[in-house]
Formats: C-alpha cells, sequence, structure tokens
C-alpha cells in the first residue's frame, strides 16, 4: 500500500476529511522538523498493556514496532517484525512466527527470538509483583517458546484466536529485555527515558505533566515491508504538549503555535476548516459509544423498564444537536468497520409514547401525568457516569436526562474528576447507566468490554458472590474469544450482540471517532486500526 | 527573645497541625491513589486485579500506619514517593518550585506596580473622574473569575493577536500572561491599602504644614505613606501568599505551565496523596514564615513609626483593617 | 447605621442585587424559557431578540440559565457565607472574652485554617463531601472561618476593655450573659458587613471549584458551571461564557460596593 493511498482511504469516513487530506498529501515528502502535537490529558502509563488510554497509545504507538501490522482500513494483518503471519494449529492453540534478526532496540540491544518471548510472557501474563497486569487482549496465554534464532512459538491453554490480531496492537509493543525489567512505577510519568523500544521514534526529554519530546531514530529501517515508506521516519520529531483547557488547544492550533490536536469538538469543525484546518476522523473499530443499562440494579430488573427507558432516547435528535457527519449514528452495538458487525438498523426508534406505556404496565406511575415516576414510594430515579474521555460525554448525558425527564425518569449525572469517576463506576448502587465504549479491531473487543474477566461495563458479575446475573451473555462472550475459526467466531458475536439488544442491556449513540486538527503544513498524517496517531509518514511541507 | 522563641514554637505548632489535619482529611477521602492510577477503565484491568495491586502496595493500610510513615518521613526529609508517577516527591517540588516562584515573584511585583499606579491616580489623578474610576478600579479587579479572564487574556493576545506564544514560549515571554492574570486578585488589596494610607496620610495636620512650609507633595507622599502603609502591607504580603497558591493552580492549568499548581491540580484529581501532603506543607512552611517574618518586624516598625510625625494607626484598627479587608486569600482561589 | 449616605454607584450596586435576589425569586418574571430543556432549537445560537444571551452547546436559553441559576448561586453563597459568618464569629468571640490557653489554642486552630492554601482545603472539603452546589458552598465556607473568626475575636477584644462591660460583670453578670446581651451585639456590625463583603467572594469560589471540575453537577443553571461548561467554545460561542461571566462580575461587584458601604457606615 502506497504512502499517499493509505493515508487518503483511511480517513473516508470523512468525505470531507478524505478530500482535504488528498490535497495534503501531494508532493514528495519532505524531511525534517518537529510537530507540535496538543493532548488534552498526560500519559499514565507507557506499559504497552495498558496503551488504551488515549494518551498514552499515542506515544505507545509511535516508539514501538509489532509482531504484525493492522491495516487500519481492510483490518487486514502484514509481517512487521514477524517475517510472515504465524502458523496456527487447528485448534488455535499453538501459534509459531519466525522473527527479522536485523532489529536494534534504541538502548541498542538487539531484538533476539528469546527477547519476544520475553514480552509476550509478560504481556500474556502479566506480573503482579511488579504490578503490571495481563493484556486484556491475549486470553488463556500459558508460555512461550524458543524454537531456534529466528523462531518462537506461544502455547495456549484454549483456543485464542485473536492472539494473531493481538500482537499487530500497540498493546503487544516490543521493549527491549532491559525495559520489561522495570516495574510499574518505572513506565510511569517522569521515568520515559527508561523505556527502550525499536519503533520510529524514541522518547528524548519530558517534562511530567506538561510535555513529552519524541525524536527520530536515525537508523529505523525495519518499517512493514509492505510500505512504500522505508528507513526513518520525516519527522526529527515530536513534540507532545499537554493541556487540561480545549479552548487554549484550539487557540493554538488556529494560530499557528501547534500542529496538530487531537479531540476536535463538532462545533469547531466548520470553523476550523474555513481557517484551513485539516480535520481528520479516524473510526476507533470497536463497541460503538453508547449508554449500559446495568441490569442487576433492582430498578432495571424489568425488561420492560430497560425498554422504556431506550425509547424515551431520541438518538437522532442527540446527534443532530451536538456532532457532525464524522460521528456516525451507530447502527449496531458495533462500529461498521468493526470485526463481527451486525446491522440491527432501527431496533432504537425514539418513541416516547411507547416508553411511557411501558412505565405504566411495569408499575411505574406518576401523579398527574407529570413529575418523576415511583412505585410503592420509590422514586424512578438513576445516575450516569461521565465518561471524561469520550466526546462530549457531559452535552450527550444532558440530553438523555432531558428526555428521561419527560417520561418521568430521574436521571443524576455523576459530576467528578477521574478519580471519582473510576471509583464510583465499580459500584452498582452509585451508577446504574454507563456511558463507554472501546476500540479494538478484532471480534474479541465485545468480549473485553463486557466480560465478567475484562471491563465488565454492565457489571454482570457479582463481587461478593462471584456469581453472573446473566450467565448467558457471560457464556456468550466467552465463546467469541474460544472458537477457532474466523466464521464461528463471527457467529459467537452476532449471538451475543442479539442477546445484548434483545435484553435491552445496551443503547448505542454513535461509532466513536477520533477527529484531529492538524495545519495545513502537516501532510501524510494516518492512525492505527483505532484511531491513535501514527506518525512515521508525517511530514512537514514548507 | 523569649517572645521570639515562643512565636518559632507556635509557628512550629501550626505546621504539625497542618500535617494532621491535612493527612487526616487525605486518608478519609474515598478513593486512593492505586484507584485513581489504575480503575481507568481503558487500562482494561478488572476489579479482582486492582485490588491485588492496592494489596501489594499498602495502599490499604490503616490511615494511622500511613499517617505514622508519612510523619516519620519528612521528619526525616523525607517526602516519599508519588503514586501515580512513582517519582520522588521531593523530586517533582524540586522541579515544579522554581517556575512557581517565577510566576509568583513576576505576579507580586507586577501586581505592587499597579497597585501604587492605582493608588496614585485614585487619590491624585488630574480630574474627579478620573479618581472616582481609579477608586473603583480595585473591586472590578477583584470581581473577575480568574481562570475565567486567563482563557480570555490567551484567546485574545495569544491566538487573536498573536503577540505571546502560549505553547512554545520564551522564559520570559512564558511569564506574561499568567503573571498580567494574577495581577488582578492580588493588587487589587495592595492598591486599597495604599489609597486608604494615602487618604488618611493626606488627612493628618502635619502633612498641611509641611505642605505649608514648602515641602514638595511628591516627597511627603512617599515618605508618609511608605511609612503609614509599611504594616498593613506586610500582613498583606502574608495574606497574599495563599492566593498566590491558590492562583498558581489556575493559572498554569489554563496556560499548561509546568509547576507547583499544575501539580497540586493533577495530584488532587488522581488522590496522589503524598504530593499533596508535601505541598500543604509546602505552603504552610512559606505562610508560617511569611508571617512570622512580619510578627516579628511589627515592633521594629512600630518603634520607627512612633519616632517619626506621623501617628501610628491604633492596633485594633490595624487588624481590623486587615481583615476586613475586602480582598482576603480567599479570593485568589477565584 | 445612621450616617448612611448614598453614593450614585451605591444605588446602581443595590438595583443589582435587587434584580439578581428577584430573579433568584421569581425566575419566571424574568424570561419564558426552560433553563434545562431546549427543545429543538439548535446549539448555540448567536444572541438575538429571541435569545438575549445566545444559547448553549446543547441548545438551552443562556439567559434563562443565567436568570434561573441566580437561586442556585445566591444560595450556594449565603450557604458559605453563613457557615463562616456562624463558626468564625463563635470562635471568634469565645477567644476574645475568654484569654488565657482556650484564646491560644483557638487561634492556633485559626492560623492553620488559614495556612493551608484555600483552595487546596476546599477541593479535599468537596471531594470528601460529594459533589453538588450545597457541599461546594459548605467547602468555601469552612476557607473564610478563619477570617471571620479574627475579625469577631479583635472586635470582642476591644469591646471587652471597655468599660460598661466591666460595668456588666461588676453588676454579676455571667460569662454568658455578658457575651450575648453585651459584645454580640456590639461587635455584629463589622461582622456583617464583612459577611456582605464575602458574598462576591464566594461566588467567586464556587465559580473557580466549577472550573476545576469539582462544582455543581449538571443540568442545575448554576453560574460557575455555566460558564465552565461553555468555556471549551470561547472561540466559536463567546457569549455561552462571556455574558454569564460578565453578570457573576457586575452581581460580585455590587456585593461588594454594598459592603463596603456599609462598613463605612458602621465603622
Amino acid at each position: 500500500m502506497g504512502l499517499g493511498l493509505g493515508a487518503g482511504s483511511l480517513l473516508a469516513l470523512s468525505a470531507c476529511a478524505a478530500e482535504e487530506t488528498d490535497v495534503a498529501t501531494g508532493g514528495p515528502p519532505r524531511t525534517g522538523g518537529t510537530l507540535v502535537y496538543f493532548e488534552p490529558q498526560t500519559f499514565t502509563t507507557l506499559f504497552p498493556p495498558q496503551a488504551g488510554f488515549y494518551p498514552n497509545g499515542g506515544i505507545v504507538n509511535n516508539i514501538t514496532d509489532r509482531l504484525l501490522y493492522q491495516d487500519a482500513e481492510t483490518l487486514e494483518l502484514h509481517p512487521w517484525i514477524a517475517v510472515e503471519l504465524p502458523e496456527v494449529n487447528d485448534d488455535a492453540t499453538r501459534f509459531t512466527f519466525r522473527i527479522r534478526r536485523d532489529v536494534t532496540y534504541s538502548d541498542g540491544s538487539p531484538l533476539t527470538a528469546a527477547n519476544v518471548v520475553k514480552n509476550l510472557d509478560l504481556y500474556g501474563l502479566g506480573d503482579k509483583s511488579r504490578q503490571l497486569p495481563p493484556s486484556e487482549q491475549i486470553s488463556n496465554y500459558e508460555r512461550g517458546e524458543v524454537l531456534d534464532e529466528e523462531t518462537v512459538r506461544f502455547h495456549f491453554s484454549a483456543p485464542a484466536p485473536g492472539f494473531v490480531q493481538a500482537v499487530s496492537t500497540m498493546n503487544a509493543g516490543l521493549l527491549s529485555d532491559a525495559s520489561l525489567d522495570l516495574d510499574s512505577t518505572g513506565y510511569g510519568p517522569g521515568q520515559s527515558g527508561r523505556i527502550a523500544a525499536s519503533g520510529p521514534f524514541v522518547i528524548d526529554a519530558e517534562e511530567i505533566g506538561t510535555r513529552l519530546t519524541l525524536r527520530v531514530r536515525e537508523d529505523y529501517d525495519w518499517a512493514p515491508p509492505h510500505f512504500e515508506h522505508q528507513g526513518r521516519a520525516y519527522l526529527d520529531g515530536i513534540d507532545y504538549v499537554v493541556n487540561n483547557e480545549y479552548s487554549v488547544r484550539i487557540g493554538a492550533l488556529v494560530s499557528g503555535q501547534a500542529d496538530g490536536v487531537r479531540e476536535i469538538e463538532s462545533p469547531d469543525e466548520p470553523r476550523l476548516r474555513e481557517r484551513g484546518v485539516q480535520l481528520h476522523a479516524a473510526g476507533t473499530n470497536g463497541v460503538n459509544n453508547g449508554l449500559n443499562l446495568r441490569f442487576r440494579h433492582e430498578l432495571l430488573q424489568d425488561l420492560r423498564v430497560r425498554r422504556a427507558i431506550i425509547a424515551a432516547i431520541d438518538r437522532e435528535s442527540i446527534m443532530r444537536k451536538l456532532f457532525t457527519e464524522n460521528y456516525p449514528l451507530a447502527t449496531g452495538v458495533l462500529a461498521e468497520s468493526a470485526a463481527g458487525y451486525k446491522d440491527f438498523g432501527d431496533a432504537w426508534p425514539h418513541d416516547p409514547d411507547r416508553s411511557e406505556r411501558l412505565l405504566d404496565e411495569a408499575g411505574w406511575t406518576r401523579e398527574g401525568g407529570s413529575g418523576i415516576r415511583s412505585k410503592d414510594g420509590e422514586r424512578l430515579s438513576l445516575r450516569v457516569n461521565t465518561a471524561i474521555p469520550q466526546p462530549r460525554s457531559r452535552e450527550v448525558m444532558s440530553l438523555v436526562q432531558q428526555d428521561l425527564l419527560r417520561v418521568g425518569v430521574d436521571l443524576q449525572i455523576n459530576e467528578g474528576d477521574y478519580a471519582t469517576q473510576n471509583l464510583d463506576a465499580e459500584y452498582l448502587d452509585r451508577i446504574q447507566l454507563y456511558h463507554s465504549m472501546v476500540g479494538r479491531a478484532d471480534y474479541d473487543v465485545l468480549k473485553s468490554q463486557y466480560s465478567g474477566e475484562n471491563r465488565d461495563v454492565l457489571l454482570n458479575l457479582d463481587e461478593e458472590t462471584q456469581e453472573y446475573g446473566d450467565p448467558e451473555l457471560e457464556e456468550l462472550l466467552g465463546r467469541i474469544a474460544a472458537e477457532p475459526t474466523e466464521d464461528r467466531r463471527e457467529a459467537a458475536s452476532w449471538a451475543a450482540q442479539d442477546h445484548l439488544v434483545e435484553n435491552a442491556y445496551v443503547l448505542p449513540f454513535f461509532e466513536e471517532p477520533q477527529v484531529f486538527g492538524f495545519r495545513e503544513r502537516v501532510r501524510g498524517f494516518r492512525t492505527e486500526a483505532v484511531a491513535r496517531p501514527q506518525f512515521y509518514d508525517t511530514w512537514l511541507a514548507e | 527573645m523569649r517572645y521570639i522563641a515562643l512565636r518559632i514554637g507556635q509557628a512550629a505548632l501550626v505546621l504539625f497541625i497542618a500535617f494532621t489535619v491535612a493527612s487526616l482529611l487525605l486518608a478519609i477521602l474515598p478513593g486512593d491513589g492505586v484507584m485513581a492510577r489504575y480503575a481507568n477503565p481503558e487500562l482494561g484491568l478488572s476489579s479482582a486485579e486492582i485490588e491485588g495491586i492496592r494489596a501489594d502496595s499498602g495502599a490499604d493500610e490503616p490511615w494511622y500506619v500511613q499517617y505514622w510513615i508519612a510523619l516519620t518521613g519528612f521528619l526525616r526529609g523525607d517526602f516519599g514517593y508519588s503514586v501515580q508517577s512513582g517519582a520522588a516527591v521531593s523530586d517533582l517540588i524540586g522541579t515544579a518550585l522554581p517556575s512557581t516562584l517565577a510566576l509568583a515573584a513576576t505576579a507580586f511585583i507586577a501586581a505592587a506596580l499597579a497597585a501604587v499606579v492605582i493608588a496614585v491616580l485614585a487619590t491624585y489623578g488630574r480630574a474627579r473622574w478620573l479618581r472616582r474610576v481609579f477608586d473603583s478600579v480595585p473591586s472590578v479587579f477583584i470581581s473577575v473569575p480568574v481562570f475565567w479572564f486567563g482563557i480570555i487574556l490567551a484567546q485574545v493576545f495569544s491566538f487573536q493577536l498573536g503577540w505571546v506564544s502560549v505553547v512554545d514560549p520564551g522564559p520570559v515571554e512564558s511569564l506574561i500572561l499568567p503573571a498580567a492574570t494574577l495581577v488582578l486578585p492580588i493588587s487589587a488589596p495592595i492598591a486599597q491599602v495604599l489609597i486608604r494610607s494615602i487618604d488618611e496620610v493626606r488627612a493628618q495636620p502635619f502633612v498641611r504644614v509641611s505642605q505649608a512650609k514648602g515641602a514638595r507633595p511628591g516627597w511627603l507622599l512617599v515618605h508618609s505613606v511608605t511609612r503609614n502603609a509599611a504594616l498593613p502591607a506586610l500582613t498583606i504580603a502574608g495574606l497574599v501568599f495563599g492566593e498566590l497558591v491558590g492562583g498558581a493552580v489556575v493559572t498554569e492549568t489554563v496556560f499548561g505551565r509546568a509547576g507547583i499548581g499544575q501539580l497540586t491540580a493533577q495530584a488532587v484529581s488522581s488522590r496522589d496523596n503524598p504530593v499533596l501532603l508535601a505541598v500543604v506543607v509546602l505552603a504552610t512552611l512559606g505562610y508560617v514564615i511569611i508571617n512570622l517574618v512580619v510578627d516579628l518586624l511589627y515592633p521594629v516598625i512600630d518603634v520607627r513609626l512612633r519616632s517619626g510625625r506621623a501617628k501610628p494607626i491604633p492596633a485594633s484598627r490595624r487588624i481590623g483593617d486587615v481583615d476586613a479587608a475586602p480582598r482576603n486569600r480567599q479570593e485568589v482561589a477565584s | 447605621m445612621k450616617n448612611l449616605r448614598l453614593s450614585p454607584t451605591a444605588v446602581i450596586a443595590a438595583l443589582i442585587a435587587l434584580v439578581a435576589v428577584l430573579a433568584a425569586v421569581f425566575p419566571g418574571l424574568f424570561t419564558g424559557f426552560d433553563p434545562n430543556d431546549g427543545g429543538e432549537t439548535p446549539a448555540l445560537l448567536s444572541p438575538s431578540a429571541t435569545h438575549w444571551f445566545g444559547t448553549d452547546q446543547i441548545g438551552r436559553d443562556v439567559f434563562a440559565r443565567v436568570v434561573y441559576g441566580a437561586s442556585h448561586s445566591l444560595l450556594a453563597a449565603l450557604v458559605a457565607v453563613g457557615v463562616g459568618l456562624v463558626v468564625g464569629t463563635v470562635l471568634g468571640l469565645v477567644a476574645g472574652t475568654r484569654p488565657g490557653p482556650l484564646d491560644d489554642a483557638l487561634m492556633r486552630v485559626v492560623d492553620v485554617l488559614l495556612s493551608i492554601p484555600a483552595l487546596l482545603l476546599s477541593l479535599t472539603i468537596v471531594i470528601l463531601l460529594g459533589f453538588g452546589t450545597i457541599n461546594a458552598a459548605i467547602a468555601v465556607g469552612v476557607t473564610s472561618i478563619a477570617l471571620f473568626a479574627r475579625l469577631a475575636r479583635s472586635q470582642s477584644v476591644s469591646i471587652g476593655k471597655s468599660d460598661y462591660v466591666a460595668a456588666a460583670y461588676g453588676s454579676g453578670g455571667t460569662y454568658w450573659n455578658v457575651l450575648r446581651r453585651h459584645i454580640l451585639p456590639n461587635a455584629v456590625s463589622p461582622v456583617l458587613s464583612l459577611a456582605v463583603l464575602q458574598i462576591g467572594s464566594a461566588i467567586l469560589q464556587i465559580s473557580t471549584l466549577g472550573f476545576l471540575g469539582y462544582g455543581t453537577p449538571p443540568p442545575t443553571p448554576e453560574w460557575g458551571l455555566i460558564i465552565s461548561e461553555g468555556r471549551d467554545y470561547v472561540a466559536t460561542a463567546w457569549w455561552v461564557t462571556v455574558l454569564p461571566g460578565a453578570v457573576i462580575m457586575a452581581v460580585v461587584m455590587a456585593t461588594h460596593k454594598i459592603g463596603s458601604t456599609l462598613r463605612e457606615a458602621t465603622a
């Protein structure tokens, strides 16, 4: 895949963005210059399995290489550090990779078969004593084995078909032996200089909480072989600048003090385009941004109540008010481009009358047809989190709050910082409606989001009794990760999605993109499969 | 001498109580640093894994154990390690402090200059309307929400006019907008004290007498006002310190400056108690030292005042003045 | 109070305060829009004859939000000042009338309260109490306790030295009796004018908590929340932040003016 083609077609999500990018990629790439890139939050760790957090991933993706490369558009896997796609046994419990032998880490150590095994052992099993958890993308990992200098094999206790894709994500970014010996603190802010990887950029300097500087690796010569662009990256370096104030980030971009900004809010899109800013909307290819109804809570146990809540919410009005065409209305639990997508087209029509009927039937009544509904003296009052990393979560929830109030359901929006939101989200009695999404271009993404072993956004698993509120759901999710063939994994994913939709556990809002804004001089920007920036091909025009 | 020892003892006591109160408050906050760091859903950890990390890191020790460890550590000069980043707290503070001190010093000097200009114009302005306008400037300044003002300054002077860079400024350039933001809340109380002092001095009989004798008004003004305003100004300096800490949190957040304020804001949101404790102790220490110096200077200046011709302000009035000055330490927080 | 002379600015300040109080009590007099439900109105409309302050990021009428927000913000400010006033005055009166160890101890407590940066203290208290308008108000109020305590103490010390207090003790008055009948009434007016002055700063401090993300949960149209939610759009839709900000400034200035006029009158 050619460089120009790659960046252009990746952005097909938005017609405007694609058009602008075609212009932007014209002319031969120029080497040199430092890109100033704004992040709203500082990174929390550079331990690859925890790179899912946007600010972490934005860095890890640019400093590490992976065994395989996943095309962001076709989601096809290509060789990278592995010279070919792995050999997999029939029940997907044994994976054999052949690896390149000419790769070195930025600390000078070579990338060897033993080192690759050491990487995956840590990511597959974690290390409790160093407070390093395993990657959520790797299940059933048993051990790695060095077969010879260029061949490694990984063994699993149960089928793990998702593993092939998992080694292509930044959550399996390869690190040098010395870096792998760090503990949790060693991967944290202030310590970034200790991380040595083999990617096109190297960490140069860090100001805790405000700035991280990458510089190009001059001797980088192991880009995925199918890339037209080989050798060093075009940029001399990247400055990640952190500022919490959105208005400051946007102002800096428009006034030319910054080259790029992640997370452009919809209302600014037209104005930015007028001012010559290129917008890139990249899909995150996973579970859509949506509302999860925690059905184990007593107020939500009744299917009719859950259906009523979903029918009361006017998704199209919310999308019209708050978002641009870069944010496609969700047509399923998963994004259209995600692995395992199933179309649920019009499963979630806005029907307040039906909603009121359902609530009446369920015994939730209101005096004189207005006010908050109640039953046996208990008010129908629920609380939703604010998903701080998600675009305009507060505004979305404020509109949901309006819609629900119209049918007599009280919605409280949980206020608070990250720590508060994360803590509250763990408790059923604090958060009953959970707003979230997760990106990963593999069937396993559904399991990551809903399984009791992973994020468990529905809180299906009761921590005290260790029992599942809906064991069938857990079983369906487990099958996605365990079926050995592509077809059967898709079938399992569909079954799980049917279950989620029929039981009114979820209301998807939109396919969450990351919208980036770049100054006119920035060319060749692209993202990996879940929309984290990839600056290898990026260059600055005069 | 005994008085000085007593005051130092009191200061140490205040420091100790502040430390204890802060540890207690932080200990009973919901959530802890480990939760804040690892319970982020984007990290994909299950609750069982997070509980494991908490147990391993000692975050579930009872508060008095953690308090004792922190207290003995502080006494040895060991501030411990940040939960969020693992870096030594003393390193974090050491890196952040110079930039905040530079900001605070610049803002304070600029505010003092602004206050003098405002006070002179408000009392010696040529036209009545001019005096009126400048007389009300302090109350306008203290009514502005500081964060709001900072955001608007950044929009106008950096992004619209392009006069200063917010993203990659030089060392002096980087101080301009944040310091300008802080000038508002800090110059207002100083200007108020100055205006009042000038009014009082001008009302004194000796001023009229010396003027009649041909003394230049400018010299008189400087001489008498400096003496008369010295005590309130010193006290204000003590109070303003607290404002600077709060102001640093807001301005450093708005302008993305690395510093104590930014460190504090992040430590609060990530429940990074070791960092917060160190910030509290640092701020308390600064406050206590400034006020100790002020207290010890009081009698010295008082004696000089008595020997001069200016009538000293009665002690009760002095305390009341400063305490009731509309501009007080909390307002900087705004 | 008798020599209260009203300057034109004081009159304007009183009018602003009156309008703010009216808006707090009868918001319906000022606007017909719903502050929390914009219906189908588009978001971020610029100010017009219909929407005087434009509409906000989700299509609600900003003017209606400011009007309805008056009750929340003023109530919060009153609660904040009330906490400082009551607790601080009690501490100060007791300290000022009981010289010796009790006075010393109370004044050390006040020192501690003054020495911990106010913003840090109020952030911690908000997290502790949970997010909400009244909790934010209490958190802000705690930081002003020391201020009231100092003033009340200095007042009661000077009153305590006066002849009539000595006379009251001489004629067999008990401590509480003298405190209640002689010292408190005489100390109260400077303390109250400080309280009025503090209303403005309480409004500002509560809005700062909102800016840092520790304020009122949506959709309550509290003033601090309105500007802090709107500030993201300051370059695209300045009115969402700038106009409510101007209203806050006007009200804060008005309370300052009233407070200082009262103080001069009582001095």
